[in-house]
């Protein structure tokens, strides 16, 4: 069953035009892209997300570049990659494993540097911003979930939960919130549980827990069902589908066909670049891909 | 392909390469921790062991003689027609001695020289520069002390008393003496051949003579029978080679002891260190060791490979800092064992010892490894694979800020938390007794409780007025002190000095009792090891005193004292018998002060009786030299000690913060900028400081310093105690290794990128 998270935001999913996103190597489209984020920085009243415009994209990234290894042994993992989420929307990236899928969501979070490109939460610059301003985006407007959900060994499943509620800077509130996503979620019993005593649904529902603590505009979720049996995804893919149904952009890496199944948009990352699938659902991994492009292609 | 065992072990090798190899960015921690630990280990071992075996060593070189014995002058033949009689008598060699020589060199002047004019084939020293004495007349050798105070080396001409000028061919050592300025006199060797040639004049009459046993175990029957010859013989006094060991030591004695209990302190934490290091390493691993135990790997092979692994990383880092030890510690070595008379050991032989350390090292890296991969290759691999280190449900409870989760995440891991508390524990605990010792050192050079004495003033004035001296402030007790010259009734005139206190001397002079026990009657005597070894006398023998004019005194031997006044060569009885026999005994009276008395107002009190008083002075005057010599050589050690433990602090902080790596990174990923970093890691650096600087103070008060009293209690009266200030100075340079620790930690992960961390944890 789907857990609605909260119902004081209406739903705004499917309002950001598809088309955006639809042939990134359309280099009008990536100006398109370009200039819809910009307008969304230029017509942004405030950076606080209670001033949010509901209509503007919460991420935008254009020309994002990134090259792994120098010299003859250097491949380019992502080349001229533009993407704008808007609130309320989930979009899946889909693609074969070494195609770059995680190094995407790792600069869309500013958990790593482009080579080239630019990226925007909530309308702050992620690509040169400071590790201190990074590390505000991320504790205030972004929430993470991993596919080993790095929960700590030596906490139980509640103080993970809370441990974004400790940071100095952390949003207020964050505490009492954790507390309620626990019990919303079904975590009450096992809340006092070790990681290693729970199991990997368990553990991964703990994780979004703590993603969703800060209340944040986007949620960055790797593989998060990649580890999962069928059933306990399915309550995994429940809650980022009601995360993006609360108002949040939610991007999802995944290879599975029941996670796309739940995606307001489907993108494959093939070649270093993004593609529109033509359906969500699809196969993911029938596709043949080749291996990531020397750099002078 | 090889089989067999060789074949086994090539494999594993093979293996623990490739596997070093692939992780070649992470084997600095383990690298540091051995090469902190052998340093630790090279100079404390190189320090010892020099100056354990200095004196032996130096007395091999010099071919020192078993027995040498003193006497008036005598006409050679007559002294060889009783010597060449003796049992036990390997060889001889006769001297003639001319004690206060004037010396001058180099603009140089000495009052107090002594030449020994030498002649036989075996000379009982070892020229350690130049050549030895030829027949010329005008060749000299001098001492190793007066060429290195003077400046002076062969080639150089000294002008010895009426001799006038020599040439200084040969620099010599030997250790029948410390040397010079530590001894007051400094010894120049001339040919008895060549100055017979220069003067003229016939043969002179020898009053020295040097006897080597043909079996040294059996000296004392040399000793005995040289005694019973002596017949006429005046003035004879003898020394021997045992004895010299005795009173040359005496001073090294106090370091050398020090040493071994830094020694083991050291080899203690050492073994701590390697243990935690091998334990962070192995746990680091459990994934890597569970998947290879999944595919089928046997505990056996895992823990090989541990054990190599550990062992390839340890063999490099342990002889770098141990050869660095050993370089740190050779140049004040010699230095303190220069003063002494004796040699610094051979490179190779301390390359020999050090190698066995390195050894010793590389094996127990190696055994604490397999020790912990056992443990871990006994596991279930699926109990590893799902972090089987924690044990049982974490503690409860989410609140408290991030320190707290710092001081949790540090702690969650009992044994290994333990370990690391240990470990800094017995750092801390060394470092305390070393800011113990630091003012030690100062005590033993001025102050001279420290060597025995227990009275701080001396003034003169009669017995009698002892109370009148007690009335005032700061003056805890007045007594008069006799001290006498006297020589031996017994042993042919050795000279001696009788002390006397009435009552308890050891209120005022308590020099440590290495054997027997305290005097309680008037007939009783505590001699000094000096002179227990030059006139052989045991506790129950009878001492036999000739005080000057006066009839002879005899006292039961009680005690044997290692007084270190003259050589060793006092005698401390009651007052009775010495008044008897000299009705003008008169002695100054010794004041013992209260703590932190006022000495100008006691100074005052003591002017308004009429007398001046005289400060007691330390280990001062020639002996400074030697001190500082030993200090530095202390301080040395100090500093490696400290060292090692302001890094072990850093070292376990980052050691934890990179087997927490993926933690880090995921709470970075969180938001947790370096502010939070600092907060985490200092608090995980507090939880570890805090039990450790209190298990430190009870493994010094409790276990250190009474360890270290008892090892020196032969050589000198140490309170190792602890000060506030010392404790203070502790918890301050803690609490400083806390910030500057967490901040150097955080700033390293603050600047490596999220995803590094983030993909090692999911490797």
């Amino acid at each position: 069953m789907p857990l609605k998270l909260s119902a004081t935001e209406p739903s705004i999913t499917r309002v950001w035009p598809r088309w955006l996103a639809a042939d990134t190597r359309s280099r009008g489209t990536i100006w398109s892209v370009g200039v819809v984020c910009a307008v969304a920085r230029l017509t942004r009243v405030t950076r606080l997300r209670t001033a949010h415009q509901p209509s503007a994209p919460v991420l935008c990234a254009s020309g994002l570049r990134k090259v792994y290894g120098e010299g003859r042994s250097a491949r380019v993992l992502l080349d001229e990659v533009a993407l704008a989420v808007a609130p309320g929307e989930l979009v899946a990236v889909v693609g074969r494993s070494g195609s770059g899928k995680s190094t995407l969501l790792h600069l869309l979070g500013g958990l790593d540097h482009p080579d080239a490109g630019r990226v925007e939460v909530g309308g702050r610059p992620v690509t040169g911003a400071s590790e201190r301003e990074l590390s505000a985006l991320r504790r205030e407007s972004i929430g993470f979930v991993f596919q080993f959900f790095h929960l700590l060994p030596e906490l139980d499943g509640e103080a993970n939960v809370l441990l974004p509620a400790r940071l100095p800077g952390a949003p207020a509130g964050a505490d009492r919130r954790g507390r309620a996503l626990i019990d919303r979620l079904g975590l009450r019993s096992v809340a006092r549980l070790a990681p290693h005593q729970l199991s990997g649904g368990e553990q991964q529902r703990f994780a979004i827990a703590r993603a969703l603590v800060a209340d944040p505009l986007l949620v960055l979720a790797d593989e998060p069902i990649g580890n999962l049996d069928a059933a306990a995804g399915s309550v995994v893919l429940d809650l980022l589908r009601s995360s993006a149904d609360e108002g949040r952009a939610v991007v999802m890496v995944t290879h599975q066909a029941e996670a796309t199944a739940r995606a307001d948009r489907v993108l494959r990352l093939e070649h270093g670049r993004l593609f529109p699938t033509h359906a969500s659902g699809a196969a993911i991994t029938d596709h043949a891909e080749p291996a990531p492009r020397p750099v002078s292609e | 392909m090889t089989s067999g065992p060789l074949g086994v072990l090539r494999a594993i090798l093979v293996d623990a390469i490739r596997g070093l190899r692939a992780r070649r960015g992470r084997i600095g921690l383990p690298v540091r921790t051995v090469f902190a630990a052998s340093l630790v280990l090279g100079v404390v071992t190189t320090a010892a062991y020099a100056l354990a075996t200095g004196f032996d060593r130096a007395a091999e070189r010099a071919d020192l003689p078993s027995v040498i014995a003193r006497f008036a002058d005598e006409d050679r033949s007559t002294i060889d027609a009783r010597v060449r009689r003796l049992p036990n008598l390997e060889a001889r060699a006769y001297r003639t001695e001319f004690r206060r020589v004037p010396l001058a060199a180099r603009g140089r002047h000495l009052r107090e020289g002594v030449v020994q004019v030498a002649d036989d084939a075996r000379r009982g020293y070892a020229v350690v520069a130049g050549r030895d004495l030829r027949t010329r007349g005008d060749e000299a050798v001098i001492e190793a002390g007066l060429a290195r105070e003077w400046r002076l080396r062969p080639g150089d001409r000294i002008t010895v008393g009426p001799l006038g000028p020599a040439r200084i061919v040969g620099v010599a050592l030997s250790p029948d003496n410390v040397a010079y300025p530590l001894a007051r006199t400094a010894r120049v060797y001339l040919s008895r051949r060549g100055l017979i040639r220069r003067l003229g004049a016939g043969d002179f009459p020898v009053n020295l003579v040097l006897l080597w046993a043909r079996d040294d175990a059996r000296t004392d029957v040399l000793l005995s029978q040289a005694r019973g010859s002596a017949g006429a013989v005046r003035g004879l006094r003898f020394t021997t080679r045992t004895g010299l060991r005795t009173l040359v030591e005496q001073g090294s004695g106090l370091v050398v002891s020090l040493l071994v209990a830094f020694a083991f302190v050291a080899a203690s934490l050492a073994g701590l260190l390697l243990g935690a290091g091998a334990r962070f390493e192995v746990q680091r691993r459990l994934p890597a060791t569970a998947v290879r135990r999944a595919v089928g790997a046997s505990p056996g092979a895992v823990v090989a490979l541990h054990g190599a692994e550990a062992a390839l990383v340890a063999a490099p880092a342990a002889a770098a800092g141990l050869a660095l030890g050993g370089a740190l510690a050779a140049g004040p070595t010699r230095r303190a064992l220069e003063p002494l008379n004796e040699l610094a050991p051979e490179t190779s032989a301390l390359a020999i010892l050090l190698a066995g350390m390195w050894v010793l090292v590389v094996a127990l890296a190696a055994l604490a490894a397999a020790a912990a991969a056992w443990r871990a290759a006994h596991r279930p691999p699926a109990q590893l694979l799902r972090g089987g280190d924690l044990r049982g449900a974490p503690p409860r409870g989410a609140s408290g800020g991030l320190a707290l989760l710092g001081a949790r995440l540090v702690a969650a891991h009992r044994v290994r938390y333990l370990s690391l508390v240990t470990v800094l524990a017995a750092a801390a605990a060394v470092v305390l007794l070393l800011l113990a010792l630091a003012s030690l050192l100062g005590s033993l050079r001025d102050d001279p409780g420290t060597l025995g004495k227990r009275y701080q003033l001396t003034a003169r004035l009669p017995a009698d007025r002892a109370p009148e001296v007690e009335a005032i402030a700061g003056v805890r007790e007045a007594a008069p002190r006799y001290e006498l010259a006297a020589v031996s009734a017994t042993a042919l005139g050795s000279p001696l000095r009788l002390i006397a206190y009435p009552g308890d001397h050891t209120r005022f002079e308590a020099p440590a009792l290495a054997d027997g026990r305290r005097l309680r009657s008037d007939g009783e005597a505590e001699v000094g090891a000096g002179l227990a070894e030059a006139v052989g006398l045991r506790v129950g023998s009878t001492l036999a005193v000739q005080p000057p004019a006066a009839r002879e005194l005899r006292f039961r031997v009680v005690g044997i004292v290692r007084a270190l006044q003259d050589e060793g060569r006092v005698a401390y009885v009651r007052p009775r018998r010495l008044a008897a026999a000299l009705p003008s005994l008169r002695g100054p009276l010794a004041l013992r002060l209260e703590p932190g008395a006022d000495r100008e107002r006691v100074r005052r009190g003591l002017a308004a009786l009429g007398a001046e008083p005289r400060a007691v002075g330390g280990a001062t005057g020639e002996s400074r030299g030697l001190l500082e010599a030993l200090a530095a050589l202390l301080r040395l050690v100090a500093l490696t000690v400290s060292l090692v433990c302001a890094s072990s602090l850093a070292q376990a902080l980052a050691l934890a913060a990179a087997e927490r790596r993926g933690a880090v990174a995921a709470l970075r990923a969180l938001g947790a900028d370096a502010r939070a970093l600092r907060r985490l890691l200092g608090g995980a650096a507090a939880a570890v400081v805090l039990p450790a600087a209190a298990l430190a103070l009870v493994l010094e008060g409790f276990v250190l310093s009474p360890v270290t009293e008892r090892l020196v209690a032969g050589y000198a009266d140490l309170p190792l105690q602890t000060s506030l200030g010392q404790v203070g100075l502790l918890i301050g340079v803690l609490a400083l290794s806390i910030g500057a620790a967490s901040a150097w930690t955080a700033r390293a992960l603050a600047r490596e990128p999220v995803v590094a961390g983030l993909r090692e944890a999911e490797a």
